[in-house]
């Protein structure tokens, strides 16, 4: 036994310690547990899964930038069937927390895929990817305002089995007044941030690097918004926040934390290093010793300003 | 374990202005590695930049394994600046190999640029390990300029049949290699004919294009910005030919394809 805490409980799901990895960054796991112990996680979230299959955008779908990544994969995925009878038997066999990550095109998308996976064991919570454009109503993302957001929080809320984490965008004027939004309708948790909006320019041929032209920001790149983004939230609502963008090590966690994150999730940093959660598992603890603190949850918003 | 956090350089040697050959220690690796794998190398320990580099192999011989590089970027250009002694943490090996010719066939081999690494494991490992008489493999080096000599140079120690081309005439014959190739595919039988390339997109193109007219079996392999390498990010993928809305990833599926099967 470590005599160092590292457990944290979100929506009444307790996790190991509060390291996890983020959606689209880390396949089904498959891919990872030829490199790393995923049992040493406090959770995976799976890439976003939609009724329907998704083939993604057409390439190049991802450029490098200074200190980061754009994406538009296109929420490339094998659709909510497949994932149940294809990915969910591996995800079962893991022992650690599985989150899945959602995404729709309309309240009725999510709802469908909420109501197929209701039926399936092995799954700890749901992380709704509202980052996406309702076509069914206005065309703008679920994401883009407090009504919009707490209209699918609160009709998620109703149906699902599983405690709901939502995720954020950053692309929005007043995140917290979104968060709120999502708190009142019944979340069980918040996640941020997504990705920035973000496009590339080859200046000798004219064209966008990606060819769907914008693309979400990733990487190191955006972790000082993100943390104020979780700073924002943090001092607007009383469920917990799970911080997300630019984190690659264990002080990355410890800031998030600090700034009011109760967990974290790795996204692009997967891409560089494997291992870089299981190291930020073992750097935790460590940093825990050196600053003479017992317990991780002790540090949630012990920002001091 | 494929990742290896510390693989030593045990040689970084300058071929001319920007190209590079790096020497890794690694048994592992080295006894791993298949012609057509790459490995991912990580240039540093910092963010920016902040992906690491695919690269393919160039050689394998025991405990070692070479890369043939280009300087051109941010990336490139720190890994080019490495010691004897400096480590690296490189991921591999990656993605597929190439199938392997049957034994009584003629293997043309077609190169542009430093699409030649791959394609020198390749025909290193038909001699080596599939018994291959040297007569039997015919390499085309396509080279933009004599500036470009090392990369021929790479290939010439090697006991095979060889022509070189430039773009410019500086060097063997003058025009695109694809263009050699129609010409040097002539005399064989295109039923026992077995054809491996890799290069820049548009030679691919036009070698591709040429097997199909021909009837020649064909593989290539495929580049493309690599953001994991190991099949989670889904960036890296290639349209495929099974139809409009069906992708392959390069690091996973391939890098080494039938020309068939995918659109370039
Ligand atoms: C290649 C790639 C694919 C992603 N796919 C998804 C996705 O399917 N669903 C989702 O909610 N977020 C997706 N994201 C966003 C990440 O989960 C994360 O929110 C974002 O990358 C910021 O974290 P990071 O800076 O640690 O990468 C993706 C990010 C990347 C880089
Ligand atoms: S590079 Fe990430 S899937 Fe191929």
């Amino acid at each position: 036994m470590s005599k160092f805490d590292l457990t944290v409980e979100i929506g009444g799901v307790k996790f190991r310690n509060p390291i996890m990895t983020a959606s689209g960054t880390f396949g089904y796991g498959e891919e990872f547990n030829e490199y790393i112990d995923l049992s040493k996680l406090g959770g995976i979230v799976t890439k976003s899964v939609t009724l329907n299959p998704r083939p993604g955008h057409k390439p190049p779908r991802t450029c490098e930038t200074a200190g980061g990544m754009l994406n538009a994969i296109g929420l490339a995925n094998v659709g909510v069937d497949r994932f149940i009878t294809e990915k969910i038997p591996f995800l079962q066999t893991l022992d650690t927390n599985v989150v899945v990550n959602v995404a729709g095109f309309s309240i009725e998308e999510y709802v469908t895929v909420i109501d197929k996976l209701n039926d399936c064991d092995g799954i700890a919570m749901l992380e709704i990817n509202i980052s996406c454009p309702n076509v069914g109503a206005d065309g703008l993302e679920f994401s883009g305002s407090p009504e919009s957001a707490h209209k699918l929080t609160s009709e998620l809320q109703k149906i699902s089995r599983f405690p709901l984490i939502i995720k954020l965008s950053p692309n929005v004027t007043d995140i917290a007044s979104i968060a709120k939004a999502c708190e009142d309708a019944g979340a069980d948790a918040l996640s941020m941030i997504n990705t920035l909006v973000g496009m590339g320019v080859n200046h000798n041929t004219f064209e966008p690097l990606l060819t769907n032209v914008t693309g979400g920001l990733s990487g190191p790149a955006i972790k000082p918004v993100a943390l104020a983004c979780v700073h924002k939230v943090y001092r607007s609502v009383k469920i917990p926040i799970i911080g997300i963008g630019g984190i690659m090590d264990h002080f990355d966690v410890a800031q998030f934390i600090i700034a009011g994150a109760a967990a974290v999730q790795f996204g692009t940093a997967n891409f560089i290093n494997p291992s870089c959660t299981v190291d930020a598992v073992d750097g935790l603890k460590n940093y825990l010793r050196d600053i003479d603190i017992q317990c991780i949850k002790e540090l949630t918003g012990k920002l001091k300003v | 374990m494929i990742q290896h956090p510390s693989v030593p350089i045990i040689k970084n040697e300058k071929l001319s202005k920007d190209l590079f050959k790096i020497v890794f220690r690694s048994k592992d690796l080295a006894s791993g590695l298949r012609p057509g794998n790459f490995v991912h190398i990580r240039v540093s320990p910092e963010m920016d930049p902040l992906f690491r580099r695919a690269m393919s192999i160039y050689s394998c011989e025991n405990d070692t394994f070479s890369v043939l590089f280009r300087a051109i970027g941010k990336g490139t250009g720190l890994l080019s600046k490495m010691r004897e002694g400096d480590t690296v943490d490189i991921l591999g090996p990656l993605g597929n190999s190439f199938d392997p010719p049957d034994k009584d066939e003629t293997v043309i081999l077609v190169a542009g640029g430093t699409g030649v690494p791959p394609l020198h494991f390749l025909a290193q490992w038909l001699l080596s390990n599939y018994g291959f008489d040297g007569q039997q493999i015919l390499f085309l080096c396509g080279i933009s300029s004599a500036d470009d000599l090392p990369l021929s140079e790479a290939v010439e120690h090697l006991d095979i049949r060889m022509r070189t081309s430039s773009d410019d005439g500086s060097v063997g014959f003058k025009g695109y290699v694809s263009e050699l190739l129609k010409t040097e595919a002539l005399p064989y039988d295109i039923k026992k004919l077995r054809l491996y390339t890799c290069g820049p997109v548009p030679m691919l193109r036009e070698v591709t294009k040429i097997c199909a007219e021909q009837g020649i079996r064909c593989q290539v392999s495929l580049e493309g910005h690599m953001p994991c390498g190991i099949g989670t990010c889904l960036g890296c993928v290639v349209q495929s030919t099974r139809g409009e809305d069906e992708f392959d990833r390069i690091c996973m599926e391939g890098p080494v394809f039938d020309s068939n099967e995918v659109l370039i």
